[in-house]
């Protein structure tokens, strides 16, 4: 994971250098953004489930239309009690690369290929006002989660530097690794969201994006 | 049009009869104790071992007093394979031990992990200090059907003083 983050960062550094020499890549610069989506989630915790999400995007120009995305983010979750006396801890990072295409109006298509590492937890529960209160794991094991997903958005510019982007997603992943058809299915996979199904869980999201651009938009000027 | 009606109210009768899933408790089981003698007599203390919390009130009583012959209602400790009970009767401090063995799984996403008690595979269902045990009978969980109720899992536990 650490090695993926390292090769991002230098293939960021390398194209924001050639950015600054070549005057074809200042028309396209690279777009470094914050989904500040996930940071309210995690503020109002909604039917009392605590989320902690994080995710940053960087999209680096391929071609006139075209930019590589690339996506890092964490996920954690802890949920209220569910299935009557069951909860549950959930987190872990992700990565998702694809490409996304630019349309006329502001508005992009695109697609990520995704890998996630998950690390889910789960007890449940008895109450015991007598004896005291019954715990036991339901389980305890780490998964690794490969899937798609196709993006749809439409951004506007705000300013020179900053682009606000609305986009909504949908995720199909696989979790890879031990599970018995004994256990509750999970709530939550890092990089799908609110997952349906498990081992194969699909889940859908909105996404709000704040975008610096590396090099200001082009403003149009007069010749002599 | 009569014969369609009876149909569907038949169907639905059998539907809300059968239909309904049974959780069972969502804390301790109880056990139902029975302890006879040939003359009733108040239980001056009741209480229960490694207990953090008190017992809940009996349901059964005679003028608010707990005499032998009424049906006793304890929780059952899920942290452990037995309970251990003390009742004081007659100025005499008697103990009712009643073993099990607990059985928790995943029923569904309504009832969510459930818990079975069943008798213990190998050793005694129960021992007392005084008198005999007569029976010991264990309950699992049961869905309502056309002919009884839903039924929740306990242990009922017969002493003869």
């Amino acid at each position: 994971m650490k090695n993926w983050l390292l090769l991002c960062v230098c293939w960021l550094v390398v194209q924001t250098g050639f950015g600054q020499s070549e005057r074809q890549s200042v028309q396209r610069p690279v777009l470094i953004g914050l989904d500040v989506a996930k940071p309210i989630l995690s503020l109002i915790s909604p039917y009392r489930t605590a989320f902690r999400l994080g995710e940053v995007a960087v999209k680096l120009p391929i071609s006139k239309n075209r930019y590589l995305s690339i996506v890092v983010g964490y996920g954690q979750v802890h949920s209220d009690t569910m299935y009557r006396n069951i909860l549950m801890k959930l987190s872990g990072p992700y990565l998702k690369i694809g490409t996304e295409r630019f349309m006329p109006g502001g508005f992009l298509l695109g697609w990520h290929g995704m890998a996630a590492l998950t690390r889910e937890t789960a007890t449940y529960s008895f109450r015991g006002p007598t004896f005291g209160e019954y715990v036991a794991t339901a389980f305890d094991r780490q998964r690794v989660v490969v899937g798609m997903e196709g993006f749809f958005g439409y951004q506007q510019t705000l300013s020179d530097r900053l682009i606000f982007r609305v986009s909504g997603r949908a995720t199909v992943a696989g979790l890879f690794g031990t599970r018995s058809k004994n256990e509750p299915a999970v709530l939550f996979v890092p990089g799908v969201g609110v997952a349906l199904g498990d081992p194969v869980a699909v889940g859908f999201g909105l996404g709000l994006h704040v975008f610096y651009r590396t090099n200001p938009r082009p403003v149009a000027v007069s010749q002599p | 049009m009569r014969s369609i009606y009876t149909f569907v109210i038949g169907i639905s009768l059998i539907v809300s009869l059968t239909g309904c899933e049974n959780c069972g408790p969502s804390s301790e089981p109880l056990l139902y104790l029975s302890l006879s003698d040939t003359v009733s007599t108040a239980l001056d203390t009741l209480y229960a071992f490694n207990s953090k919390g008190p017992l809940p009130a009996q349901p059964y009583t005679n003028n608010g007093l707990l005499r032998t012959g009424s049906q006793i209602v304890l929780p059952v400790n899920l942290n452990a394979d037995s309970t251990r009970y003390a009742f004081k009767r007659l100025g005499r401090l008697d103990t009712v031990t009643v073993y099990y063995r607990r059985d928790f799984f995943l029923q569904s996403r309504k009832c969510g992990y459930v818990i079975n008690l069943y008798e213990p595979r190998t050793g005694t269902q129960a021992k007392t200090s005084r008198g005999k045990v007569q029976s010991v009978s264990y309950l699992q969980n049961r869905n309502s059907t056309i002919l009884s109720g839903p039924s929740n899992t306990g242990i009922y536990l017969q002493i003869r003083l």
